[in-house]
């Protein structure tokens, strides 16, 4: 139904997994891959259950699930943390479940599903596989899994499987490189993804793949570089499909299907909407950039403007989660420039850096020594800061501009960002002590 | 820790495990032999179903790089493969661990 949203209907139950149909998400910049927005008739709103498989916006995305029956089963995977179980009830709805991960739930007679986390310690996500008298099916969503689960996954011998097939990212558009290196890195990504899909399918080898969970659309007219389909690090589904095909391997046949088709359990498949390839994209991307354009602007207008106390509530917020997280602070050991753009913004240095133990972590000023900068509109650095927007959301955006110095990924300060509970942050290095 | 493989069963330019527990793989560019831990430290994927490209090993799950010479991360600093030592007598390839 776009993105990583799927529609699963058996002979007795209509299971709907990671509901992302209608208006943007991630900051108002993202779109899924239709030539023509979703509405509300889109939404399969007569469901049995939901399984929503983590908590980043193109699969959890309130608008859509705000359609819903309260009362609606809603299932998600058994974390270590009640993080995004809580989220789920701070919606409203009252009947979700956590499934501890490979054991099956019993939906009806014959019909089970199965959630699968991650292994990663620091970010939680999940994949699910539905088993029935009629078939099986496994969704990868975005969840980057580990070897032994796929070959469990494989051992059930899926009909049909979804699989990821592209970037959602960040990397390396936010960032400040000159162009060539920007595109040698947005190659490289693109071309490493879709070789992940390919073998993904190989390992898993159901009759029928579906590349899906991709790249989104960015239809902002300030955006739309981003989409870019040959100098861009987003893909397109009809890429994976042919890097497939070419690729030698057999046993399955990988299909290319757009929001709204549907496939049968015996591969027979049903075109109701014209999918969007990296042929067509670009010309199917203006009709849509110019359908929503002012439902964009609006949404961003709304956003409205950072508060007068943004200063004092940055520079109270990092002092609190830095001071709390030495342990992360060592892995960290960064110094970070952010510039709050716009009205009631400022600059402000984060010295994460493991020997500062000066207990003075953040400070208003600008430094020429960064390890990491970022220059983010200052209302939506208020939003991340008063826990509306994770900051992962913000950035995936790509609203805002970045650099590293060194040009390295730091897991540990996005760890950080990402939750900074203290137990749950020790937790996560008492684990990656011992086996690092 | 030394374990004795015969040259041959290191094509070049094929990842190939040498020994499966600990698991190692090894990799021969027509020029220098390399040896370094077989599993992803990220995903656990095995890592003989990478691919090499210059001094780089990109893993084949969600392509985690390494620098086949020394065994770091190049994607993610600090979760680095454990490097081996290779010594070619002429007709064996003799693997140790590095010293600390």
């Amino acid at each position: 139904m776009g993105q990583a949203s799927t529609l699963i209907e058996t002979k007795t139950k209509r299971i709907l997994v990671d509901p992302w149909i209608i208006g943007p998400c991630n900051g108002n910049a993202w779109y899924t891959l239709r030539h023509k927005a979703a509405t509300k008739k889109n939404i399969p709103t007569d469901v049995d259950c939901i399984y929503i498989s983590h908590e980043h916006e193109d699969h959890f995305q309130k608008e859509t699930l705000q359609e819903f029956n309260k009362n609606t089963q809603i299932y998600v995977c058994k974390f270590p943390t009640d993080r995004f179980y809580n989220k789920i009830i701070e919606l409203g709805f009252n009947n979700v479940t956590e499934l501890s991960p490979w054991k099956a739930e019993t939906l009806s007679e014959d019909l089970t599903i199965t959630s699968i986390k991650n292994q990663d310690l620091m970010f939680e996500d999940s994949a699910l596989l539905i088993q029935s008298g009629e078939g099986t099916v496994f969704c990868q969503t975005d969840c980057k899994m580990d070897f032994e689960s796929l070959k469990k996954v494989s051992a059930t011998k899926p009909d049909i499987g979804f699989f990821m097939y592209s970037v959602a990212n960040w990397y390396p558009d936010a960032y400040n490189y000159p162009k060539d290196k920007r595109d040698q890195i947005a190659k490289k990504r693109k071309s490493n993804k879709i070789s992940g899909f390919v073998n993904y399918v190989d390992i898993i080898k159901p009759k029928y793949a579906i590349a899906y969970a991709g790249g989104p659309l960015f239809p902002h007219k300030s955006q739309l570089k981003l989409n870019d389909p040959i100098n861009g690090v987003f893909g397109c589904p009809d890429e994976a499909k042919h890097a497939w095909d070419i690729s030698g391997k057999t046993g399955t046949d990988v299909l290319v299907m757009a929001a709204d088709d549907e496939i049968g359990i015996d591969g027979h498949h049903v075109k109701n909407d014209e999918p969007i390839l990296s042929t067509n994209k670009m010309d199917m991307l203006n009709e849509l950039s110019i359908e929503v354009q002012d439902d964009l602007n609006k949404r961003r207008k709304d956003e409205g403007e950072a508060s007068e106390k943004l200063p004092s509530m940055i520079i109270d917020y990092f002092n609190k989660i830095i001071s709390e997280n030495p342990i992360a602070r060592k892995y960290i050991d960064m110094k970070i420039q952010l510039i709050a753009e716009g009205k009631n913004g400022g600059e402000f240095v984060f010295d994460m850096s493991k020997q500062n133990q000066s207990g003075n972590f953040a400070t208003e000023g600008k430094i020429d020594n960064w390890n990491y900068f970022m220059k983010i509109p200052a209302q939506l650095v208020q939003k991340s800061i008063n826990g509306e927007m994770l900051w992962e959301t913000l950035f995936l955006s790509c609203r805002w501009q970045g650099d590293r110095n060194p040009d390295q990924w730091n897991e540990h300060f996005i760890n950080l960002l990402y939750d900074p509970d203290p137990n749950r942050i020790t937790n996560i290095y008492k684990m990656y002590e011992q086996t690092h | 820790m030394e374990i004795k493989v015969k040259k041959e069963k290191l094509e070049e330019g094929k990842l190939t495990e040498i020994l499966d527990r600990p698991k190692i793989v090894g990799f021969f560019n027509g020029t220098e032999y390399f040896a370094f831990s077989g599993i992803c430290p990220h995903a656990k994927w095995p890592l003989e179903l990478g691919t090499v490209d210059d001094c780089t090993l990109t893993c084949a799950g969600h392509s985690w790089g390494f620098n086949i010479a020394d065994g770091k991360c190049k994607t993610n600093p600090g979760r680095g493969l454990k490097s081996y030592t290779v010594l070619d007598d002429g007709k064996d390839l003799i693997i140790r661990e590095k010293a600390e």
